[in-house]
């Protein structure tokens, strides 16, 4: 409230709203606070009294037998898949969800309790692989917010890397890059195809952008990521990777290329298919570019392995966030307008500390890159003041 | 029919993982019970303190050429008994998996030779996890694990742990 009252005081002393619009504000968010400092309370009690018991659950874990334990952990997973069942039927939303949700954790847990008990030697893979088989198919059907979209699509994208890894670890190391590079090309394409489908959307909104977001963080992680390889030679680790496997390197750099050529194609049948379909061509237009741009930001530093660089490694990463920076502002997107913004100063500030050696010069290098990096971020939110509000208006516009 | 669909799911997810605990409860309860020496290994872990960690100390017997699988064939380890009837410390052999006349002659075939040769792990209570790895590494006690492995040759199930001929939690439970 406290900061409420020196706003409200400043709109008054501005002249944006008067005395009784203050009165009234000032009644309003009162009342929305009565018995919040209770509410604070009682959770924390509770969340007290849950910690407590379950600590005491714990210290007795040994003492507890097994089937104690599995019979009443099973309990607890089929009284919860009855719960969002029933709620599903009655239209409780709230309560659908959270059960659902806890019912997920559950299901991983009781996985670990069966192996626990029964001394199961098996991999956390094998583990990870039971829970997302057990858990999808219901998350699919029942889960409608992002209360279990957003667990749901992360818990797969975790589980995805360990399983993958678990498997590659038995096989030779070139298959295993190339099921490294073959992953991370796909699944964020097949995230984003996903979301993008209308289908898709008009069905399980929720979870279809979530996929879509998720999609684009890992492409743009990814190829950002990917940049830093140009600092390292690659070529003599590669050349023993191939090796190893008895594979020619030109015969090993065309088989690595093939996701990136399988992901570059499919984007360009994209194109040919679905461009002329788009409800706003521009959009996706750009958004194919980003998408392209991210794929062979990701490629090229596998295909081209002896090309050590420092300048490649500093100006692939500020050319792409540069583009991701105009990406933002042509679409409206003010909020990754703002991180492209931040993180290519960033960068921008690093690759001035980098170009600095010895002691004295470092000294010289931090208090000049110092203020430097003040005029910078002085120069930055004065651009991103300035392009925020020409998207806002732009974005208007079209509304 | 959609109905009967979304029921099968939250049938699935409670379902799925019980049928792990079916199946290992199936290969316990049928499987051929050996009991096999272990020894310990080098310690460093993560979760060090709540399990205990340990190799089984097969006596492995030299095969003839012409059985002896060659390495990224489909290993198996053949267990045979020591003397009729007697399931403790077989021997073992590291044969083809494919070859079904060498197979005959196996009391028991584990298919996953590789995991079975490597470190293993033992839940026991976090309290006495680490003297009971220190008794396993510095020996003087008799150490061995029950291990049930079903007819179809699968993973082994274990059964208990012995310390001293001793199941792991009478060991625990008798004074010092």
């Amino acid at each position: 409230m406290f900061g409420i009252h020196k706003k409200l005081r400043g709109w008054v002393a501005a002249g944006l709203i008067g005395p009784e619009q203050q009165a009234a504000i000032t009644a309003f968010e009162k009342s929305r606070q009565q018995g919040r400092f209770g509410r604070g309370i009682t959770g924390l009690a509770l969340f007290a009294i849950i910690i407590g018991v379950l600590s005491l659950i714990a210290a007795n874990w040994v003492s507890i037998p097994a089937s104690f334990k599995i019979i009443v952990h099973l309990l607890i997973n089929i009284a919860l898949a009855i719960t969002v069942w029933r709620a599903q039927m009655r239209g409780q939303d709230n309560l659908r969800e959270g059960a659902l949700l806890v019912l997920g954790g559950l299901t991983l847990t009781f996985i670990a309790l069966i192996g626990q008990v029964f001394q199961l030697g098996g991999s956390y893979a094998g583990a990870l692989l039971v829970w997302q088989m057990a858990m999808i198919p219901a998350f699919l059907v029942y889960g409608q917010t992002r209360l279990t979209a957003v667990p749901g699509v992360l818990a797969f994208t975790g589980c995805v890397p360990v399983i993958v890894m678990e498997w590659t670890d038995k096989i030779p190391d070139f298959w295993s890059m190339f099921t490294g590079v073959a992953v991370l090309t796909a699944l964020p394409l097949l995230y984003v195809a996903i979301g993008s489908m209308e289908r898709c959307r008009a069905t399980r909104p929720v979870w279809c952008d979530t996929a879509l977001r998720i999609g684009f963080v890992i492409l743009v992680l990814s190829a950002s990521l990917a940049s830093l390889l140009w600092y390292e030679d690659r070529s003599d680790e590669f050349s023993a990777v191939f090796d190893r496997a008895g594979i020619a390197v030109s015969s090993g750099m065309w088989i690595l290329s093939v996701p990136t050529i399988i992901a570059v194609f499919a984007l360009f049948g994209h194109w040919a298919f679905f461009r002329s379909r788009a409800v706003d061509p521009q959009f996706y237009v750009r958004t194919w570019g980003l998408v392209l741009t991210s794929i062979v930001m990701l490629g090229l530093p596998m295909l081209i392995p002896n090309g050590s660089s420092d300048m490649l490694a500093m100006g692939s990463f500020l050319i792409y966030w540069g583009f991701l920076g105009w990406y933002a502002h042509a679409t409206g997107a003010v909020r990754l307008l703002s991180l492209a913004i931040t993180v290519l100063a960033i960068r921008i500030w690093i690759i001035y500390l980098e170009a600095f050696g010895g002691l004295a010069m470092t000294g010289f290098g931090l208090i000049f890159g110092g203020v430097f990096m003040l005029a910078m971020i002085y120069g930055a939110r004065r651009l991103n003041r300035r392009l925020g509000n020409s998207a806002r208006t732009q974005h208007a516009g079209k509304v | 029919m959609r109905h009967n669909l979304a029921i099968l799911t939250l049938v699935l997810m409670v379902l799925l993982p019980s049928l792990l605990m079916v199946k290992a409860l199936h290969d316990r309860g049928n499987g051929l019970v050996w009991q096999v020496d272990m020894t310990g290994y080098d310690p460093r872990d993560l979760l060090r303190g709540h399990y205990l960690n340990f190799r089984y100390d097969w006596d492995i017997v030299d095969v003839d050429s012409s059985e002896h699988c060659i390495a990224g064939q489909a290993c198996c380890l053949c267990l045979t008994e020591r003397a009729p009837n007697d399931f403790t410390n077989p021997q073992v052999r590291a044969v083809d998996c494919r070859n079904e006349s060498i197979a005959r002659q196996c009391t028991s075939r584990l298919k996953n030779m590789n995991a079975m040769m490597g470190p293993q792990i033992y839940y026991v209570p976090e309290d006495h996890a680490l003297r009971l790895e220190k008794m396993l590494r510095d020996g003087g006690h008799d150490f061995k694990m029950e291990i049930a492995v079903p007819r179809s040759g699968g993973p082994a199930i274990i059964r208990d742990l012995y310390v001293d001929q001793k199941p792991l939690a009478s060991f625990l439970t008798q004074p010092d």
